[in-house]
């Protein structure tokens, strides 16, 4: 008759057992939430709204554990799920605003400077993300370690948490991997 | 280079603690030739790289984001929109000013996002209206005007209150203790009001008191307000997103019924909060855990809390609110409801009580009372029964996803994304009955635990919750009726003593909810009338069979891409070539979904191939499920004299067989297949 009603179960079961292919499959869910929050987040002009960037994850995760009776164990590996996607999130976005490719546009490093352009904002985060690819190939769990901190907003001690390292680690790789990718962005 | 890179980064990551300058000679001491080399280059942007990522992306990919749409400039009635004010999931919040020469107005406009203009959400909407329209006082935003724009998008005009948080008023103003307890009066005035006209305002918080210049508090947003006696569903999201974790009641998490007593208890954080500018719960910035504070921790006297933080001290010190402050304070914000203060009015009479120093009514709380039950951390059992739910909740979510998802995919109109909307919406609030589920594994929160002691079957759960599903979702009857047909399935497939009939009528319940719902002719109704049948016991009673066969009709014409239809099919062909009832198969010949041939093999060969083709648009040919069926047919087709196909079919079964031998996996209805093997070999041999 008609197929039976496994998926959102596996999905749940899968989490639980930590498999990383389950957020695929969450991922509507997920990125739905965050990117709605990033959208309420970045319109709020009155002051009293006053929800920190890191929190961003945070909230996603009240919101959807609250809403799937999601066990609070997982929390650590939501984080790295919704880091993940918020990378998703804001590449497609800069995308949508026409960035243009890898290369041809100057790359503005510093990455929290508001006043450079959208434009070259869009395609610096381009850039990134395409190190950070090439980073992953190299080490991949230090590339984790840069989506959920610069993505995710994560500190250190939930990336450690996420990735059952240890703080020290963290910092570590990550003092490593900014050089590297400053690097590889300038290089070409 | 990549075998070495731990190593290298290792070394590099140690270069860094020292001084720049003995940087390069320690990478010479651990390193060489291409590491060091690799090493040496790392280091040597170090100064450049300091800053790099060290602000979250977030942070300068703000306009990444843009609105919605850009309404500033907009004319909504006889208003001209200046800017957002505030904007979430469900719409936004826009200044708006009126210059039609009388006079000049700003007010606040309430707008839904256009394609959230769903009958629920407007439903919600419509309900906020008539709650404001009814709360005419001083220290309430007004309600203004409705109305709808040329696209038709319901708004709300309000009045415009330019003014700062509650809280932050007592900062800046550096408001002294009595005047703060004088302010906090005012706004208990405003929500005693509310509760005086029925209406609790669920969501109270700084944010949503705004003091004006004059020193005027306005209490906003009863987007998520109750009317009490109002049996309608709970709404947790207001037009500016969720409800606020910060300020929700201990029952407000845990989903129980909120009454006046959680406006009590949102009014004293707000009061603790301007007293000793700290959230109780929230002082070490640890979010995660503040749902689980407020649940379960007892708050620290306000008397107590150290107040170096959040800037300038208050202009009274804090130890000044030992005892009374504390007492009341703390009485407000109780975990037990029935502990609080009775009413909004009883709680400002005792904060008035202090300002005229008369002796107050709250006393601390005993430590029988804070050591009690109520606090004891309660884990909540996962049991089996979880899975269940997850099953169910699934099932339905998926079945309401998918809908959501064929349609977006036939069609481009936005009503189309609407809809998808509404469906996600649906499935949210099944999910959320759903997970009622886990109550009743804890038998001290909940009701549903305290009924089965903690050791409900999940029989005996599911027993309970079906019975509870037709007044939870009246007004919902396309969920009622997913829910029904799959509380159907659960004892459809349990094979219970009962179960059959239990299953039929949730079937029956769903078919008659679907058909005054979607109408006679719908894919879904067909779907019910199917299961209705296959819930049936033998043997089949006429109107049963009839019931098939109009699902059969109905099926093919609304959705012949369901996959129950094969299976309809299927279960009819089989009736027609039962060999043991005479009768069985007269009747079923009798009301046969299509003009049949006075011969119930024939039309059985019809139905037949009618499946196998269906089949065939859903699995792959070498699909158990396509493999068994061409056992059927090799049968079948002798019987009609098709012998061509008979003996295609013979030879299909026959390797098909011999490759299920030879593999361990076991495969569904296995006998039937030799069954029909068997039949079948004679024949194609005669037919030879």
């Amino acid at each position: 008759m008609a197929d039976s009603p496994s998926e959102i179960t596996q999905i749940l079961r899968d989490w639980n057992c930590g498999d990383i292919s389950a957020q695929d499959r969450l991922l509507p869910y997920v990125y739905d939430e965050l990117k709605r929050q990033a959208r309420a987040l970045m319109s709020r002009e009155r002051v009293n709204h006053t929800l920190q960037p890191t929190a961003l994850v945070h909230e996603a995760f009240l919101k959807l554990a609250k809403q799937g009776g999601v066990d609070w164990q997982n929390r650590s590996h939501f984080f790295g799920i919704a880091s993940r996607l918020m990378r998703q999130i804001l590449i497609d976005h800069a995308r949508q605003h026409g960035a243009a490719k890898r290369g041809d546009a100057q790359i503005h490093l510093s990455l929290d400077d508001v006043s450079v352009s959208l434009e070259t904002r869009a395609s610096s985060i381009l850039a990134l993300d395409d190190a950070l690819e090439r980073l992953e190939k190299l080490d991949e769990r230090q590339a984790k370690i840069v989506e959920m901190r610069f993505f995710g907003g994560l500190s250190n001690s939930e990336i450690a948490d996420a990735l059952d390292i240890s703080e020290r680690t963290v910092v570590r790789s990550w003092s490593v991997a900014k050089l590297w990718l400053y690097r590889e962005l300038t290089s070409s | 280079m990549i075998g070495h890179w731990e190593k290298i980064n290792d070394v590099v990551a140690d270069a860094l603690l020292l001084p720049s300058k003995e940087r390069r000679a320690f990478l010479a001491s651990g390193l060489v030739d291409a590491d060091l080399t690799e090493a040496e280059s790392l280091i040597s942007v170090a100064e450049s790289a300091a800053s790099l990522l060290e602000a979250p992306a977030i942070t300068f990919s703000k306009d990444f984001f843009p609105e919605e749409e850009r309404l500033a400039g907009k004319t909504v009635g006889p208003f001209t929109i200046v800017r957002e004010l505030g904007h979430g999931g469900m719409g936004a919040v826009y200044l708006a000013e009126r210059h039609d020469g009388k006079f000049d107005q700003k007010v606040a406009i309430k707008m839904l996002r256009r394609e959230l203009d769903t009958a629920a959400i407007r439903k919600n909407f419509d309900r906020e209206k008539n709650i404001l329209a009814a709360l005419v006082h001083p220290n309430i935003a007004s309600l203004l005007d409705t109305g709808e724009t040329d696209e038709g998008i319901p708004y709300l005009t309000m009045e415009f209150i330019e003014g700062i948080p509650v809280d932050e008023f007592c900062v800046k103003n550096d408001l002294g203790l009595t005047e703060l307890l004088k302010l906090f009066n005012k706004v208990c005035e405003a929500v005693a009001f509310a509760h005086r006209n029925l209406v609790v305002h669920r969501d109270i918080k700084p944010s949503n008191i705004l003091v004006t210049a004059d020193g005027t508090p306005k209490l906003l947003d009863f987007g998520i307000s109750k009317i009490l006696g109002d049996d309608g569903v709970d709404s947790s999201t207001t037009l500016l997103g969720a409800m606020t974790p910060e300020y929700a009641s201990p029952e407000q998490i845990n989903g129980h019924t909120v009454t006046t007593a959680t406006d009590v208890y949102s009014l004293g954080i707000v009061l603790y909060k301007m007293l000793t500018h700290v959230h109780p719960f929230k002082r070490k910035g640890r979010s995660n855990d503040l749902l689980r504070a407020i649940a379960e921790d007892e708050p620290t006297a306000p008397s107590l809390v150290e107040t170096d933080v959040d800037g300038s001290p208050a202009s009274f010190s804090v130890s000044h609110l030992k005892g009374d402050i504390d007492n009341i304070v703390l009485k407000a914000i109780r975990k037990d409801p029935e502990r609080r203060y009775n009413s909004v009015e009883a709680f400002s009479a005792d904060v008035w009580r202090y300002i005229d120093g008369k002796p107050v009514e709250a006393r601390p709380a005993t430590s029988a009372y804070r050591l009690g039950k109520f606090y004891k951390r309660n884990k909540i059992a996962v049991t089996a029964g979880v899975l269940i739910v997850a099953a169910l909740v699934g099932g339905v979510s998926v079945a309401l996803w998918q809908a959501s998802v064929a349609r977006a995919n036939a069609a481009v109109a936005i009503a189309e994304s609407e809809n998808a909307k509404a469906e996600q919406e649906k499935a949210e609030w099944v999910s959320k009955f759903m997970m009622r589920f886990v109550r009743y594994a804890n038998p001290k929160w909940y009701a549903e635990g305290h009924k089965f002691g903690g050791n409900a079957r999940v029989i005996d759960a599911l027993n309970d919750m079906g019975s509870k599903i037709d007044t939870e979702f009246a007004d919902q009857p396309d969920v009622l009726a997913e829910l029904h047909h799959q509380f159907g399935e659960v004892y459809y497939t349990r094979g219970e003593p009962g179960g059959l009939a239990k299953a039929q009528m949730h079937f029956k319940r769903a078919l008659e909810l679907r058909r005054a719902y979607y109408g006679d002719w719908h894919q879904l109704v067909a779907k019910d009338m199917a299961y209705v049948y296959w819930a049936q016991n033998n043997p089949h009673p006429e109107w049963s069979v009839k019931m098939l066969s109009d699902a059969i009709v109905m099926m093919r014409a609304t959705d012949r891409r369901d996959l129950n239809l094969p299976f309809m099919l299927e279960d009819y062909f089989h009736r027609l070539t039962d060999e043991g009832n005479e009768s069985d198969r007269q009747m079923y010949l009798r009301n046969a979904p299509q003009p049949a041939p006075n011969d119930p093999y024939l039309a059985a060969d019809q139905l037949f191939d009618e499946m196998l083709g269906l089949l065939r648009t859903h699995f792959p040919e070498d699909d158990d499920r396509i493999e068994q069926q061409k056992c059927a047919g090799a049968e079948l087709k002798r019987k009609v004299k098709k012998f061509d196909e008979a003996e295609a079919f013979y030879r299909d079964c026959a390797e098909a067989i011999e490759h299920q031998n030879s593999t361990d996996s076991p495969v569904p209805r296995w006998q039937e297949w030799l069954d029909n093997y068997e039949r079948s070999k004679g024949v194609a041999k005669t037919a030879r």
